[in-house]
């Protein structure tokens, strides 16, 4: 009985020497998977805690396009905690950019004798207030409308649709617009360098309205290795220039007027580029339709060039602009084949941020009758508080064909309220 | 004459160089953009910033030679939160490539789903500038910001590479 005993505890103790390293491993192996069912669970909860703040977000986000908050009177900007570009782009997405440009003119001094066929400028007017309204149509074209209001009404300066990607890379635009005739044509009261346009443009290009039409216009650039190099063309109804003065009037559906102009563009380094033109514009004048003669024609030839200057590492301190456009006139009159011409010279120095001084030479006959010629000088000073405003003096010295010369310091102030898009360099 | 205009073209067109390179044309507003971009594609890409590094990106002219490259791009990517709205739109639009313009296939506006810091809740006008220069609002870009517009622009760059292999 004792044997058994015996033997029976040494089995017991043989069985249990074998069992406790498997014993051992099992502890281990199951400590390493509660560490790592730990680990789970805390990656768990820190997964379920930045989703539901994620989600927490998203509602808040979403409760706010649905809901935006009016806006706060006078409260002052706080920086939010975040955002992201789509939220915020997204909320204009329907309504074009607008804006409304000013343009107060002054005169003083001597003013233009009435018997020499100028309209002399008054001593204090509200010129033009600008409203643009600029957007996008569709994915393949935008539109954009100037209306120009004055103190006597109010005008349709531009109103086009431009299809950004035809076949064949032409730029097209449809509708009311500035002809591509020159430089100073093209340009819009608000970005003149001065506060008038040169004589030249008064007088042989149908002055502020210039060559302003509804019409069809086709651009296209030219590939070549060397320079940029754009042609278009322009095919207007054929009723430009003012009223009381037209450049072109038409009689009927078939006297449509044309303008064609080559552009070439040629970076000369980093901070100077030239910018040449060549311009060409036919269309019907009325000035023998009080006679029965309604096939008179006016051509134009002109031809411009603009150096530019402008450090790049300075550029918003320093730059300089020069430019100059001269222009051929052969008219149909009554009277005769009447054959003028005029030119500008203008040179634009800033020197300071905010201060431009600038200088301008300038001449031309009368289109009408190129015996008369006018001649005249200005120096310029503007100053810009902002980039939405800037104020700006003329001394203007014109010598008249006819009559005294006038001695004039005209003085503006233009300022911009609203988003108005770029316009083309 | 008109034989002789066509082996011009061809001339011209075969002789450019990125018909000869192969690769694909990327045009960025700013140089943090175009490093960006050069990282992503490496020598498979071209790429060239509009703005130079030391240049203000809000006083960039449009001039017409950035047309013939924005003329060429596969790809423009852009800052956005309106930084060019000053410049930009006359050249893509003068650009005739409809791949770069707003909602194009080729067009990347790198803050769309980038965190914009600092973004004022209340009413926003021009007379804060006196205070504070309105130059001095700009976007920066930190490393997580610029790691999504590297994703992104990545998977622009491969869905432009598949269109042009298939």
């Amino acid at each position: 009985m004792v044997f058994r005993r015996r033997h029976a505890a040494c089995a017991l103790s043989v069985i249990l020497a074998a069992a406790s390293p498997a014993r051992a491993q099992t502890a281990q192996a199951s400590a390493e998977a509660q560490a790592l069912r730990a680990a789970i669970d805390g990656l768990k909860r820190d997964f379920d805690q930045r989703l539901a703040a994620l989600e927490t977000r998203l509602a808040a986000v979403e409760s706010a396009q649905q809901n935006p908050p009016a806006p706060a009177a006078a409260a002052p900007a706080e920086p939010a905690a975040a955002g992201t570009g789509a939220s915020v782009t997204n909320a204009k997405v329907f309504n074009p950019d607008m804006a409304v440009i000013g343009d107060f003119l002054g005169a003083l001094g001597r003013t233009t004798p009435a018997n020499v066929g100028v309209t002399p400028e008054p001593l204090l007017q509200m010129h033009e207030s600008e409203a643009s309204f600029q957007a996008v149509v569709d994915p393949y074209a935008r539109a954009d409308f100037f209306l120009s209001f004055g103190e006597q009404g109010v005008d349709l300066e531009e109103g086009f649709l431009t299809f950004t990607e035809l076949p064949g890379g032409l730029l097209t635009k449809v509708g009311k617009m500035r002809a591509a005739f020159g430089k100073v044509n093209a340009l819009h009261n608000h970005v003149l360098p001065w506060t008038d346009r040169p004589l030249v443009i008064n007088n042989l290009v149908g002055g502020e309205d210039g060559i302003s039409d509804a019409g069809v216009s086709v651009a296209r650039l030219i590939p070549n290795p060397w320079l940029f190099l754009e042609a278009t063309g322009q095919v207007f109804r054929g009723d430009s220039g003012p009223d009381e003065n037209p450049l072109y009037r038409t009689s009927h559906r078939g006297q449509a007027s044309f303008v064609g102009h080559l552009r070439g563009y040629q970076d000369l380094s980093e901070s100077t580029n030239i910018d040449l033109g060549a311009s060409v514009s036919r269309g019907y004048n009325a000035s023998g339709v009080a006679e029965g003669n309604d096939d008179f024609t006016t051509r134009l030839i002109g031809l411009d060039a603009t150096l530019r200057w402008r450090p790049l590492q300075r550029s918003i301190y320093h730059s300089f602009i020069a430019r100059s456009e001269v222009i051929w006139s052969r008219r149909d009159q009554p009277s005769g084949l009447q054959s003028g011409s005029g030119f500008y010279v203008s040179a634009d120095y800033q020197f300071a941020r905010r201060w431009f001084a600038g200088v301008r030479f300038d001449g031309s006959d009368r289109a009408d009758n190129a015996a008369l010629r006018d001649t005249g000088g200005s120096a310029i000073l503007t100053f810009w508080p902002s980039e939405f405003s800037q104020v700006r003096g003329q001394y203007r010295r014109t010598n008249y064909a006819i009559g005294p010369a006038a001695n004039e310091v005209l003085f503006q102030f233009q300022f911009a309220i609203g988003a108005h898009g770029a316009h083309p360099f | 004459m008109k034989t002789w205009f066509n082996t011009v073209l061809a001339f011209v067109v075969l002789t450019s160089p990125s018909f000869a390179q192969g690769k694909l044309n990327v045009m960025t507003t700013t140089e943090d953009l175009a490093s960006i971009a050069r990282e992503v594609g490496g020598d498979r890409i071209s790429v060239e910033s509009i703005a130079k590094g030391y240049q203000d990106p809000h006083f960039v002219e449009a001039k017409p030679s950035f047309i013939l490259k924005l003329q060429k791009a596969d790809l423009l990517i852009v800052v956005g939160r309106e930084l060019e709205i000053g410049w930009l739109p006359p050249l893509q639009q003068q650009s005739r490539n409809g791949k770069i313009q707003a909602g194009g296939a080729g067009y990347l506006d790198a803050s769309l789903g980038a965190q914009i810091m600092e973004i004022p809740t209340g009413q926003v006008t021009r007379a804060m500038a006196a205070k504070s220069s309105v130059d001095d609002i700009t976007l920066s870009f930190d490393a997580a910001c610029a790691l999504i517009v590297s994703v992104k622009a990545a998977a622009r760059v491969e869905i432009i590479f598949m269109g042009i292999v298939l």
